[in-house]
């Protein structure tokens, strides 16, 4: 209670030398939040007990209350879209970086840099997190949490095969996926999950990232995609042949999804798994894993001597345009995306940090990576150094700001699953998708 | 074939062993249609009542192993079995089921369906009434009309349906939902009200006129006391309709205010993998109500459809 | 029938004011069902008027989100453009092959099953009728859920059942194999479906006069003849009904796509529905989305006119 007393003095003290700086600029803003009694929250359903946690402290710090709703993620962006478009209210939520151009173009997002302390966060911000959250020159959130694909291994049926060291190369994780089957370790070793949901293009890019290959340049234009033997042709035909020629890949991987891949890798199913690297955590929690601390990170293999990049994202908490309407609503959304995603009053990004030592979820926030608890959390379940490293060979989606993105991701994700279940022509495929990004671009340029 | 004056033995032996055969052939049919109607809700219940660890066995179990009311105790409770950070660490951040949501939902879909069910039959009645019994110009092909209306895809109409309720004040409140499911189901109450009245004799409504009943009062005291299994039907369907609704609400619906137990069942079925057992408990208390009235109801169908079925 | 008019018109209509439309109203035959039909006709011509013509203005003009600023008119050209699109005629070509598929496997299974349920003594008969009702009543939502437990190529049940059946050595991927994903939808809407189909056969069975059929005994007729000259004639509408409902409830199915399969794998179970939903709400082209409903809607409608057409003659039966 002392503490929280404290604490509540200290923010509002800290609020107070906000609204000073603020009252320059941007006239009698901030002093009206008090007026606002209740704010829309919205975000897709993961670790919900820690955010209704952040939530309560929030409601009574600021003495606002909260109206928070949540939806799977895998409905979240139908869901958003509904309630934008038929003006339902909202003023914080999630966001996905892939999606921000739509929502930015739609009219739906308020850019945040008129905010104190924005400028400080974003000196901060890790690689690939500020260009993820920037839309044409305007930032449009603060980090939730930074992830990539990342290439987990099980430890135990390595060295029951007589595997000394993790594969290096794509050709290598196929042999040594064939050494395990042969002995009868894992019919499949290699789990593979392809669901055509958001993760696909997640998934895609990290096998086309690691083999060298790029989708667009900067300007859009596509780099040698649907050339006879480019990386993602390669990435894809490795699928194919894994799931039909060596049969390393579990049947119904095209059903998959990632909590399921989770769920499966954690029961002992799968001695290889691209999953998202905080399922590191998960994979190595003895409350839910039958593999804790068997399950251990290496360096994406590669191809074509490529460098091991994966493909990265940003999720991030974003104010709406409508929160901005109001200066009071505008000024008390701003406090909860600061709260959330920014430094408390001790200067540690509170939240972010929470969410890496309790989820394994990654963070955006450079200093956060000298902070010796998460250095000895993320020791706990992997090694700091590769943690770091591999997030630091992670690139965003290429392409993923121009404003059709999503519906070229959309076109994508029932063709490439045609492509690999042999109905279509793998390299006629990426012309298709080619054409249809060339297309996209015309319409929209 | 047979000449009927004299019944041959081997006839009569064959005709009873053809009867036996077709006998055989009709219980394997009735087996197989019971089988086929009621194994895949006994799966779901089967499921709902195992441990988590029971769901996922292979080969699957018949019945579970060791019963476990755990997941409807939760939905009963309103309450999740933990929701500590811990608790939902070790289920990889997906521990907080809406179970307390399950309950409400269901208050919320009941009392919309009964909402749009009194509605709907009330100007059912009416308008069968008028279609089955008066004559007005163009009767016919505004009956068509009415029953037509619904075949544009929901999918389409879901975005100026919000901006409609919305602009009525409507949004998050069950009235909303109400006014944007009556047109679903009432041309369906309709069209099984007409079938009926219609075959209720003229005679009897002469009578009643003669006795100097104006037409509101020969609904009320004369068609409707004997239509009451049409009634019933329709009730049914409409309250079913309403109750099964998920497009519209997962729009339209804001908050647990309002959200129905098919929205919420969404919440559970998009975490899949997470729990397989506490989705088929929810799955089980988003189709209790509705078969619950389906079974209650059902002997008033055959009579309540046949007017539509043979005569129309 | 008309007739009846000169029952009413107990007051003079002099009255003027309300009082006075309201007698005059109720003097005519037509005036007085305005009263009864009106309220009806009246809700539904309001609650469905603006969605309807709403989308129709939206499916003319460019409505994409994306660009929130430029909405111009287009005229068809939304139309043109799905139309040619290869997406499009993928969901059309799958979604005539569920709607033949569910629509002959529902009108089939409803009359095994109704012709075996009339063959039952009515005491098993009151006891049978009830539970193949259940599945009628479950939301598709929940019948989505039932069926992807189900088909579960890890943990499902039927796989499990195949396998101690001997059917198949090793557990199968259903929903995401090509071939069979659009058979596992049609499974799942047959199942909801049949039941009622049932119903409204049976009724239509129970109906048929006892005589007709001792009377063709006596005429020697076979049981073939039987079957084909008393039963099914008088199975017409009932079938009819069957067919017009079902059809329209098929084309448009959507909850199940949404549930069980999201359009997978590939575009194999890509319904028009789903196709719809994705142009809308995923692409925000809410002008295409418009535009394709629309034509589901005309070719529902024709396809229920062609219905009525067929198998509606006045003149017989």
């Amino acid at each position: 209670m002392k503490e929280l007393g404290l604490s509540r003095r200290k923010l509002l003290r800290n609020a107070a030398l906000g609204t000073a700086a603020l009252a320059l600029p941007v006239s009698r803003a901030t002093p009206s939040a008090a007026m606002v009694k209740s704010l829309n929250f919205y975000s897709w359903t993961y670790g919900i007990s820690f955010v209704k946690q952040r939530i309560a402290e929030f409601e009574k710090l600021a003495k606002v209350k909260i109206n928070y709703g949540n939806t799977p993620g895998s409905k979240y962006h139908d869901t958003l879209v509904v309630k934008f478009t038929g003006g339902a209210p909202l003023d914080v939520i999630y966001m996905i970086d892939g999606h921000l151009a739509e929502f930015v173009e739609a009219g739906w997002l308020y850019p945040i840099d008129e905010f104190p302390r924005v400028d400080e966060y974003r000196k901060e911000f890790i690689g690939p997190t500020a260009d993820a959250l920037t839309y044409e020159g305007k930032l449009y959130g603060l980090p939730y949490y930074v992830g990539h694909m990342a290439f987990l291994y099980n430890e135990e049926h390595l060295e029951k095969a007589g595997i000394g060291a993790p594969p290096k190369t794509w050709d290598e994780v196929v042999q040594q996926s064939l050494q395990i089957k042969s002995k009868g370790i894992q019919e499949y070793p290699f789990l593979q999950f392809l669901k055509a949901d958001f993760w696909m293009g997640e998934l895609l890019f990290t096998m086309m990232y690691s083999r060298g290959g790029r989708f667009v340049d900067e300007k859009y234009n596509v780099m040698g995609y649907d050339k006879e033997n480019s990386a993602a042709a390669q990435a894809i035909q490795w699928i194919i042949d894994a799931a039909k020629k060596h049969k390393i890949t579990q049947p119904g991987f095209l059903e998959l999804n990632e909590v399921a891949a989770l769920k499966a890798f954690s029961s002992g199913t799968g001695s290889f798994a691209i999953l998202p690297n905080y399922r590191l955590r998960a994979a190595n929690e003895p409350k839910s894993s039958k593999v804790a601390g068997k399950i251990k990170m290496a360096l994406i293999p590669t191809a074509n001597n490529a460098k091991p990049h994966v493909c990265g994202w940003t999720r991030c908490y974003s104010m709406t345009a409508q929160a901005a309407k109001d200066p009071a609503r505008k000024a008390m959304s701003w406090k909860m995306v600061d709260f959330l995603g920014g430094k408390d009053k001790s200067g540690t990004y509170r939240t972010a940090k929470k969410w890496f030592t309790e989820f394994g979820l990654g963070f955006g926030h450079a200093p956060l990576f000298k902070d010796p608890d998460i250095i000895k959390a993320a020791n706990n379940w992997g090694e700091a150094k590769l943690f770091e490293s591999q997030m630091a060979l992670s690139k965003p989606k290429d392409g993923q700001k121009a404003v059709w993105y999503a519906e070229w991701d959309q076109f994508m994700r029932p063709r490439v699953h045609k492509a690999i279940l042999g109905q279509a022509d793998l390299v006629g495929t990426l012309k298709t998708l080619t054409k249809q990004w060339n297309r996209l671009k015309r319409r929209y340029g | 074939m047979a000449a009927p004056s004299v019944p041959d033995i081997k006839e009569i032996q064959r005709y009873r062993q053809a009867a036996f055969l077709g006998r055989i052939a009709l219980y394997l049919i009735v087996a197989f249609m019971l089988f086929y109607a009621i194994s895949p809700f006994y799966w779901m219940l089967n499921s709902s009542l195992q441990l988590e660890k029971d769901v996922v066995s292979v080969p699957p179990n018949w019945v579970p192993p060791t019963l476990n009311i755990g997941n409807y105790e939760e939905i009963i409770l309103r309450k999740p079995a933990d929701t500590s950070v811990a608790f939902d660490k070790s289920m990889a951040g997906y521990s907080t089921f809406p179970t307390a949501d399950v309950l409400p939902s269901m208050w919320n879909s009941f009392v919309v369906a009964l909402g749009v069910t009194i509605i709907n039959v009330i100007l059912g009645c009416l308008a069968a009434y008028g279609f089955a019994r008066l004559y007005f110009k163009g009767k016919q092909s505004l009956f068509y009309v009415v029953l037509a209306s619904r075949i544009v895809p929901e999918v389409s109409l879901i975005v100026p349906f919000y901006l409609m309720i919305r602009g009525l004040g409507l949004l998050d409140t069950y009235m909303g939902l109400i006014v944007a499911y009556i047109p679903i189901s009432l041309p369906l109450a309709i069209f099984v009200l007409v079938a009926y009245f219609e075959t209720v004799p003229q005679e009897i409504e002469s009578a009643a006129r003669v006795d100097g009943c104006n037409r509101f009062q020969t609904l009320w005291r004369v068609i409707l006391p004997l239509s009451t299994p049409a009634i019933v039907t329709a009730a049914v369907f409409v309250f079913l309709t309403s109750w099964n609704e998920f497009l519209f609400p997962l729009v339209l619906t804001q908050t647990m205010n309002t959200r129905p137990i098919t929205v919420t069942l969404l919440d559970f079925v998009s975490e899949f993998s997470v729990s397989y057992a506490r989705m088929n408990a929810a799955g089980v208390a988003c189709v209790i109500i509705p078969v619950a009235l389906a079974l209650m109801f059902q002997r008033y169908f055959v009579r309540g459809l046949t007017a539509g079925a043979v005569k129309g | 029938m008309a007739n009846i008019l000169s029952v009413e018109g107990a007051e003079p209509a002099a009255a003027t004011g309300v009082k006075g439309w309201f007698a005059r109203r109720t003097q005519t035959e037509g005036g007085i069902a305005m009263f009864f039909v009106g309220p009806a006709l009246l809700l539904m011509v309001l609650l469905n008027i603006y969605p309807i013509l709403h989308s129709f203005y939206v499916s003319v003009h460019v409505y994409n989100l994306k660009r929130p600023h430029k909405n111009p008119y287009v005229g068809f050209e939304n139309y043109i453009m799905f139309l040619e699109s290869e997406d499009f005629i993928n969901a059309f070509t799958n979604t005539i092959v569920f709607v033949v598929v569910s629509v002959i496997a529902v009108a089939l299974l409803g009359l095994i099953f109704a012709l075996a349920l009339n063959e039952l003594g009515a005491g098993v008969r009151r006891w049978v009728v009830p539970l193949i009702l259940v599945p009628w009543a479950v939301p598709y939502v929940a019948n989505g859920l039932i069926w992807e437990w189900i088909y579960h190529s890890d943990y499902g049940v039927l796989n499990g059942l195949l396998v101690s059946l001997g059917v198949i050595d090793k557990y199968q991927t259903w929903l995401s194999n090509p071939d069979r994903a659009l058979y596992t939808l049609v499974n799942a809407f047959v199942w909801k479906e049949v039941p009622l189909a049932t119903v409204l056969i049976l009724t239509a069975l129970q109906a048929i006069p006892e005589d007709l059929y001792s009377a063709a005994k006596i005429d020697q007729a076979g049981a073939s003849r039987r079957f084909f000259h008393i039963t099914l004639p008088a199975l017409k509408l009932a079938f009819l009904l069957v067919l017009v409902y079902s059809s329209i409830i098929s084309i448009k199915t959507f909850d199940l796509v949404y549930i069980l399969t999201e359009g997978g794998p590939g575009d194999a179970t890509a319904l028009v529905s789903w196709y719809t939903y994705v142009e809308t709400f995923r692409n925000l082209q809410f002008g295409s989305g418009a535009s394709i409903s629309y034509v589901i809607a005309i070719a529902t409608f024709i396809l229920a006119i062609g219905y009525i057409k067929i198998l509606y003659r006045p003149q017989e039966g």
